[in-house]
C-alpha cells in the first residue's frame, strides 16, 4: 500500500510557520529565569490563563546557588529582604509578598533569617472587572535583592509574564501548581490550638505556649522568628522548658535593642511528637508583650 | 586519709574542668553570642587601635568631644551606597567642622572581605574621600565585639562625657540603593545635632542594616 505523497508546499509550510512563531514569540513573550549573579529568578503563575474581577497568584521564583541566600521581611542581623516593584495593566494591584518560612542561618557569631536553595515569594493579584475576555495582558515585574552568603552581592532582575484573559474557569499552570500548593501548605497560619503569651523581663524574652487539651502532643523544638529585628539576641540559643502549662522559650534580649514593641509578632516553628512520629508544624501569632 | 582526699579533690577539680571543656566545645558549634560591653546611657567601652597611617587612637584620648563611630568595610555594597552617593563623606565633613571626632572602624579579619593593609588600604581609602579623622584597623575583632558591632555600616555616638548615647543605623532606609539616601531620615545627624545643641536625643537605638561584620 502506497501512501499518498506529499506536496512540498505541505512540509514548507509548517517549517515557516515554526520559524515564524520562533521569530515573534522566541525572545519576548516566553517568560525566561533571569540568572544574576548567584540567583535565578522567575515570575511564575499559578493560573495560564485569568478571570475578570478574580484575583490570582503570581510568585517571583528564586533559586541561590549552593552556600547563598536571601533573606526573609526581617533579614536578621544582616542582608536585605528582596522587594518587588510592580509594573501592573490599568485598575490592577498587587498585593505584600506572603513570606514562607524563613531558616535560621548562622554566621558566626550572626544569624540571619532567610532562605536557601529554591523558594517561591507569592503575591496576590487583584485584575478588576473591566478587564476583556479575549485579550492578553502583561505583568512587569522589578525585583531587588541582596543575596548573601561569606558576603552580600547586590542583584536585580526585569521580570514579566503574560496571561490570557478568559471568561471563566481558569486553568491551573501544571509547571507551577505543585509550587503555590506546597507553599499554602507551610504558610503560616493562624492556630487556636496553641496560646501564647510574652513577657519580657530586663535581660530575656520568655514566650509561653500553652497547649490545648485537644493538642496533646510533647513539643520537642520550638524556634521563635520575630517579624520585627531590634528586640531579642538573634543569635543567642532559644532555651525551651517545660512548665505546668505548656512550654516556655526563653531568649536573651538584643544588649542594644530598641524601645520594645507594645505587641510581640512572629512566627513558632516547632517539632511535635505523638509517641510515634514527629511533625514539624508552625503558627503566626500576634501577642501583648507584657514588660516587667 | 588525708593523702586520699587530697586525691579525691584533685580528681573532682579535673572532671570539672573536663566537664567545662566539655560544654564549651559542644556551645562552640551551637552558640554564636557576642560579649556586648557597649549599652546606651552607659560609659563607652575605651579601646587603643592603629590607624591606616600608623597613629595609634584611643577613644580617651577624645574625652570632652563628641564622638562617632563608624563601622566600616570598602567592600560591602551597603557602605559603598554611603560613599558613592557622597552621604559618608558630607556627614564627615560636616561634623568635623563642628570638631566631632569620626573614626571609621574596620573589624574585618585578615583574608576576609574588607581587610586591607599598607599601600592598598591608603590607596582605598583615598579613592573614597573619606573625610573622617581616622580609619582605625580591628583586625582581632575585640573592639567591634565589645561594641556589639553587626553590620557595615553600624554607627556609634559618644558624647564629650564619654557615654555612648546612640547605636544602630544610619538611616533609616535599608538598601543598597544610592538614590535612597536622598529622602532617607539619617539618625546620625539628627542624633548629633540634637546633643550638639544640648538637646535631648529622641532616638538612642535603631536596627542597622548592612553587611555582616567580617569577624
Amino acid at each position: 500500500m502506497k501512501l499518498p505523497a506529499r506536496g512540498k508546499n505541505n512540509i514548507r509550510f509548517p517549517i515557516l510557520y515554526i520559524l515564524a512563531a520562533l521569530l515573534l514569540f522566541g525572545n519576548s513573550v516566553q517568560p525566561k529565569p533571569v540568572q544574576a549573579g548567584h540567583v535565578e529568578a522567575e515570575l511564575i503563575s499559578e493560573i495560564s490563563s485569568i478571570v475578570p474581577g478574580e484575583p490570582f497568584w503570581v510568585a517571583l521564583k528564586l533559586r541561590m546557588d549552593d552556600d547563598w541566600h536571601i533573606n526573609w521581611s526581617n533579614p536578621g542581623d544582616f542582608g536585605l529582604a528582596p522587594t518587588i516593584a510592580w509594573q501592573l495593566p490599568e485598575g490592577f494591584k498587587a498585593g505584600e509578598i506572603e513570606w514562607p518560612i524563613p531558616e535560621r542561618l548562622i554566621f558566626s557569631p550572626f544569624v540571619g533569617y532567610g532562605y536557601e536553595g529554591e523558594k517561591i515569594l507569592p503575591v496576590k493579584i487583584s485584575p478588576p472587572n473591566s478587564v476583556l475576555p479575549g485579550t492578553e495582558i502583561r505583568i512587569e515585574a522589578a525585583a531587588d535583592w541582596v543575596v548573601c552568603g561569606e558576603v552580600c552581592i547586590p542583584g536585580e532582575a526585569k521580570l514579566s509574564l503574560e496571561l490570557d484573559v478568559i471568561k471563566s474557569s481558569p486553568l491551573p499552570d501544571k509547571n507551577w501548581v505543585q509550587l503555590f500548593e506546597n507553599f499554602r501548605n507551610e504558610a503560616p497560619q493562624v492556630d487556636s490550638s496553641y496560646r501564647v503569651s510574652s513577657k519580657l523581663t530586663e535581660k530575656a524574652l520568655f514566650i509561653s505556649v500553652a497547649v490545648n487539651s485537644s493538642n496533646k502532643m510533647q513539643i520537642d523544638s520550638l524556634i521563635f522568628f520575630p517579624k520585627f529585628n531590634g528586640l531579642i539576641n538573634n543569635a543567642a540559643s532559644q532555651k525551651l522548658s517545660k512548665d505546668e502549662s505548656g512550654y516556655v522559650l526563653e531568649i536573651e534580649r538584643d544588649p542594644l535593642g530598641v524601645t520594645p514593641p507594645e505587641r510581640l509578632k512572629g512566627i513558632l516553628v516547632l517539632r511535635k511528637n505523638n509517641g510515634s512520629k514527629t511533625i514539624k508544624t508552625n503558627f503566626k501569632f500576634d501577642v501583648l508583650l507584657r514588660k516587667n | 586519709m588525708k593523702k586520699f582526699l587530697g586525691i579525691a579533690a584533685l580528681a573532682a577539680m579535673l572532671s570539672l574542668v573536663i566537664a567545662i571543656f566539655a560544654l564549651s566545645q559542644s556551645s562552640k558549634e551551637e552558640k554564636v553570642e557576642v560579649t556586648v560591653t557597649a549599652a546606651i546611657g552607659e560609659p563607652a567601652p575605651d579601646f587603643k587601635l592603629s590607624s591606616a597611617i600608623g597613629k595609634e587612637h584611643s577613644l580617651s584620648d577624645y574625652k570632652g568631644q563628641w564622638v562617632v563611630l563608624e563601622w566600616i568595610n570598602l567592600q560591602c555594597p551597603f557602605v559603598l551606597k554611603h560613599y558613592n552617593s557622597k552621604n559618608m563623606q558630607t556627614l564627615q565633613q560636616t561634623y568635623a567642622k563642628k570638631e566631632v571626632v569620626w573614626l571609621s572602624i574596620c573589624s574585618s579579619a585578615p583574608g576576609k572581605q574588607g581587610n586591607f593593609s599598607g599601600d592598598e588600604l591608603t590607596a582605598k581609602i583615598k579613592e573614597i574621600s573619606s573625610n573622617s579623622t581616622a580609619y582605625l584597623i580591628d583586625g582581632d575583632g575585640k573592639v567591634g565585639l565589645s561594641y556589639g558591632a553587626k553590620t557595615t555600616p553600624h554607627m556609634f555616638i559618644i558624647n564629650p562625657k564619654g557615654v555612648l548615647v546612640y547605636a544602630g543605623a544610619i538611616d533609616d532606609k535599608p538598601s543598597v540603593k544610592l538614590e535612597d539616601v536622598k529622602g532617607a531620615a539619617n539618625f546620625v545627624s539628627a542624633a548629633l545635632d540634637a546633643g550638639l545643641a544640648k538637646k535631648e536625643i529622641k532616638v538612642s537605638s535603631t536596627v542597622s542594616y548592612g553587611c555582616s561584620v567580617k569577624y
